[in-house]
């Protein structure tokens, strides 16, 4: 059996393109080719967005990247890791981040695409600036407050952690 | 003898540059680049509370030492993704 194991990562400036990373996720091994899109939400309560523009911390965020695809091709049975963060300008509805897994199996893909989002957004320094509608800006700096649910207004993400703007 | 920290997002908008140098007597630890870096700009305080450091790319803790030969960032809490 062909146990080869791979990774691609990679930070951008324009908009990802889902069909050159899905074309290098084909396997004859793999049977499960699964792609997650993070994308600009424009709404989160009565927040909206008009675009997120994003930075990084590029040298480390690559290596940081990297360690994520090589941990979660040791810890799954998968054989490609691909992740791709966009920088700058990303607008409501478009991609910022992209992570495709390929494996014999469907279960690890999903437990190891599920893993590398939850994962990144802990880990990689890249950080997002919200520009609102109103036409203020704010970096994204969570802090975790408290588990308990909160309401729609305190901007709660889907992960449970409240999402303080830092003023800037 | 002047140390330079990387500074992102908010930190780099609150200070105006994307690094800083400090003077600081070295070795000295990430808890005193802390200190001096607060007392130099106290904007920073609040965000340094709650951020983490990185030397030569790889995350340390506040106990971490400094000698002048490494390259610092200042790492506010992330939010890629």
């Amino acid at each position: 059996m062909n146990d080869l194991k791979q990774f691609a990562i990679e930070l951008v400036r324009d908009p990802i393109d889902t069909d050159r990373l899905l074309a290098r996720a084909r396997r004859p091994n793999c049977g499960a080719v699964l792609l997650f899109l993070g994308t600009t939400r424009e709404w989160t309560g009565t927040n909206q967005t008009e675009f997120l523009e994003y930075e990084a911390y590029e040298s480390m965020a690559l290596s940081e990247m990297q360690k994520l695809a090589e941990e979660a091709l040791g810890r799954w049975s998968i054989q490609f890791v691909s992740i791709v963060h966009r920088l700058g300008r990303v607008d409501p509805g478009e991609a910022s981040v992209a992570i495709v897994v390929s494996s014999a199996h469907r279960g690890a893909a999903f437990q190891a695409g599920k893993w590398l989002i939850d994962t990144l957004k802990e880990l990689v320094p890249i950080w997002k600036k919200d520009h609102t509608a109103s036409g203020s800006s704010d970096w994204l700096h969570p802090t975790i407050v408290s588990p308990k649910p909160l309401t729609l207004e305190t901007g709660m993400d889907d992960s449970g952690r409240v999402i303080s703007a830092e003023e800037s | 003898m002047p140390l330079k920290v990387l500074l992102f997002a908010a930190a780099r908008q609150r200070v105006g540059a994307g690094s800083v140098e400090l003077d600081i007597e070295l070795p000295s630890t990430i808890s005193d680049v802390c200190e001096v870096l607060v007392a130099r700009y106290p904007e920073l305080e609040g965000l340094v509370a709650t951020s983490r450091w990185a030397i030569d790319q790889s995350f340390v803790d506040n106990s971490a030492k400094v000698h002048g030969n490494e390259e610092i960032a200042l790492i506010p809490p992330v939010s890629g993704g």
